[in-house]
């Protein structure tokens, strides 16, 4: 009986570990190490990527050396070198310009945008796109794929460049809409990427019933396209651990939000919350992890809120920094006004930390029960952020059932779901692949 | 052979908390979601104590003498109809009057104080039987304490209290192979008759009655009669007797009328009394055919009509309920010794905040028995469930001169 040879799939994508400024990057990283070791042959480009990664069946690339190895004498059939290299730099891409860098330059049309978008993507953002787009596009002619598998928005252009181009089916994953990001400020240029994508797209991937809901409701998607494909936390947590990585009694009272500071993360909900606490429970402190365009006027917010001795700014985290905060805190916050999915919340539990959830947010759908609120309902948050720092023990319940819960989610199972969409949208493709 | 039948209905309504927050603490004494309690009430009496007690009744004049069935109806739901629905109670009293159903006694506040604090279990069952002889009449000698819950420990105490008969769960654990058809007495007090539950007939109409996916579904009053006809051929001695016990809410309320249960429950009375075999009887009359050496029934862990388990881990199986429940109990010293009027309110909030029900909400049980935890819970989450009870715990406290 003859083998199948195996399915290849061409990723087109924005973020992938360690260049990441969020969820996005993780979950690229997830999924495509996930369909790789479900056999599917994934090869993952970049803008820009100044690494190589180099895993049985999966290949992350930046588009210079792309194209550099695909040039090269009979590249197409050659495996790629084992060892890990150093691929030169495109220097004209930044995508992943440090957030530090100031000031931004904005999408003309989107001034009022959140912002650490335009930060990590480096400087013109609709310009950037239209050039990855037809990088790809020249590039793509030179190898060979099954199906085309776009994550968010800006990679959507290229993969559509390419499908149109190849013939090849398309996939787009939606890890967030516009709307969650820009709220009433959306850009229609983006709304039109993302509204085309899904259109064309054979399938639409999810991160959550909360997003395909969105994608159903503001952008008219047909409701059967769309897969929810959910995230997973990066390593099968131990289910359920009754020892934690510190005790919540040696923990500081840390209260810490993380994310962008950005309207869609919803900061400034956190700050109000805070200042309920703080009157209650003077010895709180709060970290606002992250940095974006709302920086300057949440500085003042706390000021106002009278919370100069409680709140810290810490700006940008690295992956390390990240862990150690919330291996040490005593809560995560995330009081997102949308949040697609909030891979930050498994992350937290992951470190032992229990966390109070958006009413707003796709990852409610797989921690429940857990402690959850309307992003507007400071009064609540500050009620369930007083009880989990005033009871050691109600700390430890949300976090051995949120564990619990995660140990239902892999990033292989999620790979599974995505292989079998595949496969149905290749069997429905006469000719191609009998 | 011949079987009794011991229909036995749980009527309880816990007084369910408002949205409480730390904002309330120290400011605002009321507690209590009157609105929805109010309208909980009158659509349970709608739906189910009204026409359910109409349709015993009809039974009971039917087939005066043979029907029979007891009840036991805690404090909060007697307070709660007597402030929203006094007409149930008149129909309650309409019932009594016939002779035909007994009363049971339980704790006033549907309350877990049997495995807490013994003095307080006593002075809720005196005040649990001085309730009802104010609203209803006299209870009987039949005891059951709350959802069933039963251990060693209790038992002398309720004997103690002049009670005849203790309903109980007939668990495996405590039967160890003998039938669930027949009355025992207890180890721990000889005194009192153990009249356990037949779980699974039990269970087939307050649970499985309306479920489709049951093989059993649609279930006649005929196919009924015949599996308790089994069991009465089954059963080897004669005198057995088997325990039908549940929440009387089954009625029209966990089952809607549109199941078919109340068609069911008029019919199966008469099904029953023709086939010759049966005889309906309460508790007392239950307890008085059973001999001095009756076997013995020890029960040293306690045991419950609740979840899986049958244990008492739907009310202290985390930790989240184990720290509400010992915040709770540990007010006992400062609440249930002092005088006056003042006291007496704070004593009569405590007991409602005792209520299992306060505790149940709080269960993290995940399976089937989570969704059974969730359908009950007025709360979004058994988090939320604490953080609430928490709160007026806090204010109680302050109330009672203790600091936080």
């Amino acid at each position: 009986m003859l083998h199948a040879p195996p399915l290849r799939v061409l990723m087109l994508g924005w973020e992938y570990p360690p260049r990441i400024a969020g969820g996005l990057g993780k979950a690229s990283q997830g999924i495509a190490r996930g369909l790789a070791q479900a056999g599917v042959q994934v090869l993952f480009v970049l803008p820009r990527y100044d690494r190589a990664v180099q895993a049985p069946g999966l290949r992350v690339a930046g588009i210079a050396a792309w194209l550099r190895h695909t040039r090269a004498p009979g590249a197409a059939a050659m495996p790629p070198p084992a060892r890990m290299q150093r691929l030169a730099v495109d220097a004209r891409l930044r995508p992943y310009a440090a957030l530090a860098l100031a000031p931004h330059t904005r999408m003309p049309a989107a001034a009022d945008r959140v912002d650490a978008d335009a930060a990590l993507y480096g400087g013109d953002l609709a310009s950037e796109v239209q050039r990855y787009a037809r990088r790809v596009r020249a590039l793509g002619m030179a190898v060979e794929a099954d199906l085309i598998h776009a994550h968010d928005w800006m990679s959507f252009p290229a993969a559509l460049a390419l499908a149109a181009a190849r013939g090849w089916p398309l996939c787009v994953h939606l890890h967030s809409t516009e709307y969650d990001r820009s709220g009433a400020g959306a850009d229609a240029r983006i709304v039109a990427i993302e509204r085309e994508a899904c259109t064309r797209a054979a399938r639409v991937f999810a991160v959550s019933e909360y997003t395909r809901d969105v994608l159903i409701e503001r952008y008219g998607i047909a409701a059967d396209k769309i897969e929810v494909i959910y995230n997973a936390p990066d390593a099968p947590v131990p289910a359920p651990l009754t020892r934690m990585p510190l005790a919540m009694a040696q923990r500081p009272p840390w209260v810490v939000f993380l994310g962008r500071l950005a309207f869609q993360k919803g900061p400034d909900h956190f700050l109000r919350a805070a200042a309920e606490v703080a009157r209650h429970a003077p010895h709180a402190r709060f970290l606002v992890c992250g940095d974006g365009g709302m920086r300057a006027q949440l500085q003042q917010l706390a000021l106002d809120l009278g919370l100069r001795e409680h709140v810290e700014f810490r700006g940008f985290l690295g992956a390390r920094e990240v862990t150690r905060v919330l291996g040490q805190a005593r809560l995560l916050v995330m009081p997102s006004v949308s949040e697609p999915f909030g891979l930050v919340a498994l992350e937290a539990l992951g470190a032992g930390t229990p966390v109070i959830l958006s009413r707003q947010s796709g990852v409610r759908e797989v921690l429940s029960p857990s402690l959850q609120a309307d992003f507007w309902d400071h009064e609540k948050l500050a009620d369930q952020m007083l009880a989990v720092l005033r009871w050691p023990e109600l700390a430890q319940q949300l976090v051995s059932d949120g564990r619990a819960q995660l140990a239902g989610l892999s990033w292989a199972r999620s790979a599974q779901r995505i292989r079998r969409a595949y496969a149905e949208i290749l069997a429905a493709q006469p000719g191609v692949r009998p | 052979m011949s079987l009794d039948i011991c229909f036995y209905f749980q009527v309880h309504q816990p007084w369910r908390l408002r949205r409480y927050t730390y904002k309330d603490i120290g400011r605002a004494h009321d507690y209590f979601d009157d609105t929805a309690n109010a309208a909980i009430l009158r659509r349970v009496a709608e739906h189910c104590y009204l026409p359910m007690n109409a349709l015993l009744l009809d039974a009971i004049r039917t087939h005066a003498p043979h029907f029979r069935v007891s009840f036991s109806i805690t404090t909060t739901a007697l307070q709660q109809m007597a402030l929203w629905a006094p007409h149930v109670l008149l129909s309650f009293r309409e019932l009594l009057a016939t002779g035909a159903v007994e009363l049971l006694g339980e704790t006033s506040h549907h309350s877990l104080a049997a495995l807490h604090d013994a003095d307080e279990f006593a002075a809720q069952v005196r005040l649990h039987r001085a309730s009802c002889a104010r609203w209803l009449g006299a209870c009987g000698g039949g005891f059951r304490n709350t959802e069933l819950i039963t251990c060693n420990a209790m038992l002398e105490q309720v004997a103690g209290m002049g009670f005849e008969s203790v309903c109980i769960e007939g668990a495996e654990r405590v039967l160890h192979g003998r039938a669930a058809t027949r009355a025992y007495r207890f180890s721990a007090a000889p005194r009192l008759v153990a009249l356990p539950r037949h779980y699974r007939l039990s269970d087939d109409i307050a649970f499985r009655f309306s479920d489709r996916q049951w093989s059993a579904w649609p279930l006649t009053a005929v196919r009924y009669a015949d599996w308790l006809q089994g069991e009465a051929e089954a059963s080897a001695t004669p005198g057995g007797c088997l325990g039908l016990y549940m929440d009387y809410e089954t009625f029209g309320e966990h089952q809607w009328a549109d199941t078919g249960i109340f068609d069911f429950m008029r019919a199966l009375p008469g099904e029953l009394l023709r086939r010759g075999c049966f005889r309906f009887v309460t508790p007392a009359q239950a307890a008085r055919a059973v001999a001095a050496d009756a076997e013995r029934l020890d029960v040293p862990q306690p045991l419950s009509w609740a979840d899986q388990e049958r244990d008492t881990s739907a009310w202290n199986g985390n930790a989240i309920q184990r720290v509400a429940l010992a915040r709770c109990y540990a007010m006992a010293g400062a609440l249930r010794q002092a005088p006056g009027a003042v006291a007496a309110t704070l004593r009569e909030d405590w007991r409602r905040l005792q209520t299992s029900d306060h505790f149940y909400y709080m269960a993290t049980k995940h399976r089937s028995d989570g969704d059974v935890h969730q359908y009950f819970s007025p709360y979004a989450s058994p988090y939320d469930a604490h953080i609430n009870y928490m709160n007026v715990m806090d204010d109680l406290a302050e109330r009672c001169g203790q600091r936080r």
